[in-house]
């Protein structure tokens, strides 16, 4: 089994810097998720780990042995992609086959079938075994290239977007199929994506890569909970965080840039040295809409958006818009004076220039 | 400004089966109307027979009362807005705002005039005089829509606008296109396959499904009214657990035994269900019919904690997910899968023995044979 280290790795494209100083570990039999824009180096990280490409810097430790410069074949890696990449003539059977009849795994096909079947039986393929790629639904079909990859039962399984093509209903199913996967067996894991729900339901442990660079190692929750950079914030929510940018006073009162509206934050800001410019960053979800006279923010309704359970309000606030959440009984129209109030406890504090947390 | 109205509408592509097969509804002046379904439902060739990019095998298309389906797509006074911006790239954001206007042969003051206006509704005043190259996708998105409005149409037609943008700018892009129609009151039609979208925008909305209309109505309408199991279930997420149960009317209880592996029986005190409920399920006594219920709707709770049998089956715990909010999780009952939307709890581990509680007036009930919603009057 596999612990990996990935230490401190540096990988360019000819004058572009891809991946700088990235490091983090991943303990044997972790589900390990890497979250990143598009762009920010997450599949170089697999690829270099995979070994499809090698880091100019750094060190790969597997399973105890430095893998840095080793083929991608003395790995026991295996990785699984977003397009499934399946044989379309071959049946699921011989697709699931393949990767134990390269002549180097020698198999006899007694055992072939044991571990066909095996995994056809572990994702719920079983009964399409005969069929034809093309004759699969894109949910069957990805757990066919997902068997693909775990048939051979490797050190370290790499995924990388398995679900990106998928539309949003079935996403939310396979996060689930996954889980439910996961839960049977004992396999590392290396995730990657960029949906963060994904990130949030099903790892142990997230590394935030931003522009190739690690943001934030930590437990899902915590990277919700407490956001160590405004890009993570950004990443990690169903609405992205609202922005405001000012200074930090005396006392700790937050003053916003243009001078619209000051905050008491003295219990959480007390800390921060005066004068120094942040960003204020604020979840939709812990704002409350409140009569104008008493919102911290006024401004007037801009458009609101039905939830069945829940309502979404956009309100226009000193050149700012800012979404509110708010219970689908409450009663408000377009164009409507609203006031919203802000909980000083619920405010992330980054800095300006380096937008990480302060 | 306008009402628009289908009349029997069909679409053939050549092959045996229509692509739209006989559908009618009218759009409202001033409406937001927003046509839903699965891909290949037949929602976006009505979207450009409307347009007149594509011709109408049969039937009639009205716009104000007047026949439409000969006139050429110019001479309909609609806009189309499309998933690709489609913006002409040596020309900066005026100018390619302002060409629809310079092809009407406007003055140029006029021109001047609705360009700055558009342009201000969609908060691009300051990038007037970028070329789209430079713009970022909300932005190319908005240029894109500012050029559709400025001709002030009188229907504003929108196709899947939103999937090419990022995730996160969803709703904000959301809001700006409610935010537009409400400002401008332009009568708009929005076809789109996300649910989610859908409720979110809709004054009213049509599902679609093989080419045929399955409902018309507020989101609400089918959200607690839904004609069938096809609606329920797609209207929204996670989908309405549905399983197949035989019904069995008894002096004081209600039983659903749930079909599967090994007897498992939900029960329900008759006190508790309305008359009309009754009436109306009392046909299929003895028979099989299949039970709806809502992710949001179904309780879970440790097993150890018992009470009683009403209301109530046994399962094991297949996965337990935790989300920001709130958890989902799976669960096995004799081999149904049930899926309930709970408050975040980190006590449930995967194989725990739970049980599952559902009142009875969550519950939806389906006929098994043509899938129609068994309505009856809700509390």
């Amino acid at each position: 089994m596999a612990k990996l280290v990935f230490d401190r790795i540096c990988k360019s494209f000819g004058k572009i810097k891809i991946l700088k100083n990235v490091s983090f570990d991943c303990n044997d039999g972790e589900f390990l998720t890497i979250v990143g824009p598009s762009g920010s180096g997450k599949t170089t990280v697999l690829n270099c780990i995979a070994g499809l490409v090698y880091p100019e810097k750094g060190t790969i430790i597997i399973g105890g042995d430095d893998a840095t410069l080793k083929p991608p074949q003395e790995r026991d890696i295996a990785m699984a992609f977003g397009s499934y990449a399946l044989y379309p003539r071959f049946s699921v059977y011989k697709n699931l086959a393949f990767p134990l009849r390269s002549p180097r795994s020698r198999m006899s096909e007694h055992e072939i079938e044991q571990r066909v079947t095996w995994v056809a039986k572990l994702l719920d393929i079983d009964p399409f075994l005969d069929r034809l790629p093309q004759e699969l639904s894109q949910g069957q079909r990805q757990r066919v290239s997902l068997g693909r990859a775990l048939v051979r039962e490797p050190n370290l399984l790499l995924l990388d977007e398995p679900t990106s093509h998928l539309d949003a209903r079935l996403r939310n199913a396979m996060r689930r199929e996954l889980k439910l996967i996961h839960n049977k067996m004992t396999q590392t894991i290396i995730y990657v994506t960029h949906d963060y729900l994904e990130a949030l339901s099903l790892s142990d442990r997230v590394v935030v890569l931003v522009k190739g660079e690690v943001l934030q190692f930590d437990k899902p929750r915590n990277i919700y909970d407490y956001p160590a950079a405004v890009e993570v914030a950004k990443l990690f929510g169903d609405l992205p965080v609202i922005l405001f940018k000012g200074k930090i006073d005396d006392a700790g009162n937050f003053i916003e840039e243009s001078g619209s509206f000051t905050l008491d934050t003295t219990v959480i800001a007390s800390q921060i040295m005066p004068e120094t410019a942040v960003m204020l960053g604020l979840r939709p979800t812990d704002l409350q809409l409140v009569p104008y006279k008493s919102g911290t923010l006024k401004g007037e309704i801009y458009s609101i958006q039905y939830q069945f359970e829940k309502k979404l309000v956009t309100v226009s606030t000193n050149g700012y818009l800012v979404e509110v959440v708010i219970p689908v009984d409450m009663n408000i129209s377009e164009k409507e004076k609203v006031g919203i109030h802000i909980r000083p406890e619920a405010c992330f504090f980054f800095d300006q220039e380096t937008h990480r947390s302060i | 400004m306008a009402t628009l109205r289908l009349e029997n509408v069909h679409k053939n592509y050549g092959i045996l089966e229509d692509a739209v097969k006989g559908i009618s509804f009218t759009c409202n002046d001033g409406e937001l109307m927003v046509l839903l379904g699965p891909s290949g439902c037949g929602k976006t060739t009505t979207l450009r027979m409307i347009a007149g990019l594509e011709s109408v095998t049969d039937g009639v298309i009205k716009i104000d009362g007047k026949v439409i389906n000969n006139l050429a797509p110019q001479q309909r006074n609609v806009a189309m807005a499309f998933e690709t911006y489609a913006l002409y790239p040596l020309l900066s954001v005026y100018k390619n705002i302002a060409f629809p206007l310079q092809v009407m042969k406007l003055s140029k003051a006029e021109i001047d005039r609705r360009v700055r206006e558009v342009a201000e509704v969609l908060s691009i005043t300051d990038i007037l005089n970028n070329l789209p190259g430079r713009l970022s996708g909300g932005e190319k998105q908005r240029v894109s829509l500012a050029r559709a409005l400025v001709r002030e149409p009188t229907i504003f037609l929108i196709d899947e606008p939103l999937s090419h943008i990022d995730a996160d700018l969803h709703y904000r892009a959301r809001a700006l296109i409610k935010h537009i129609h409400v400002t401008t009151g332009t009568t708009m039609v929005y076809v789109t396959h996300d649910q989610k979208e859908a409720v979110a925008l809709a004054d009213r909305l049509i599902l679609m499904n093989l080419g045929t209309i399955q409902q018309i109505g507020t989101p609400q309408d089918l959200y607690y009214h839904p004609v069938n199991l096809f609606v329920a279930s797609f209207i929204s997420e996670p989908p309405m657990n549905t399983i197949l149960t035989r019904l069995e009317m008894g002096e004081s209880l209600l039983l659903l035994h749930l079909q599967g592996e090994g007897q498992v029986i939900l029960h329900f005190s008759v006190d508790e269900i309305p008359s009309c409920a009754q009436h109306a399920l009392y046909r299929y006594h003895g028979k099989e019919i299949i039970m709806g219920v809502r992710p949001q709707n179904v309780r879970i709770q440790h097993s150890a904690k018992g009470g009683g049998i009403l209301k109530q089956v046994p399962g094991k715990l297949l996965v337990y997910e935790l989300l920001v909010n709130e958890g989902i999780a799976q669960v096995l009952v004799n081999g149904n899968k049930f899926e309930c939307v709970t408050p975040l709890e980190t006590t449930f581990r995967a194989s725990d023995a739970v049980r599952l509680a559902m009142d009875f007036a969550d519950l939806y009930f389906f006929d098994p044979q043509t899938t129609n919603h068994i309505e009856y009057k809700r509390r």
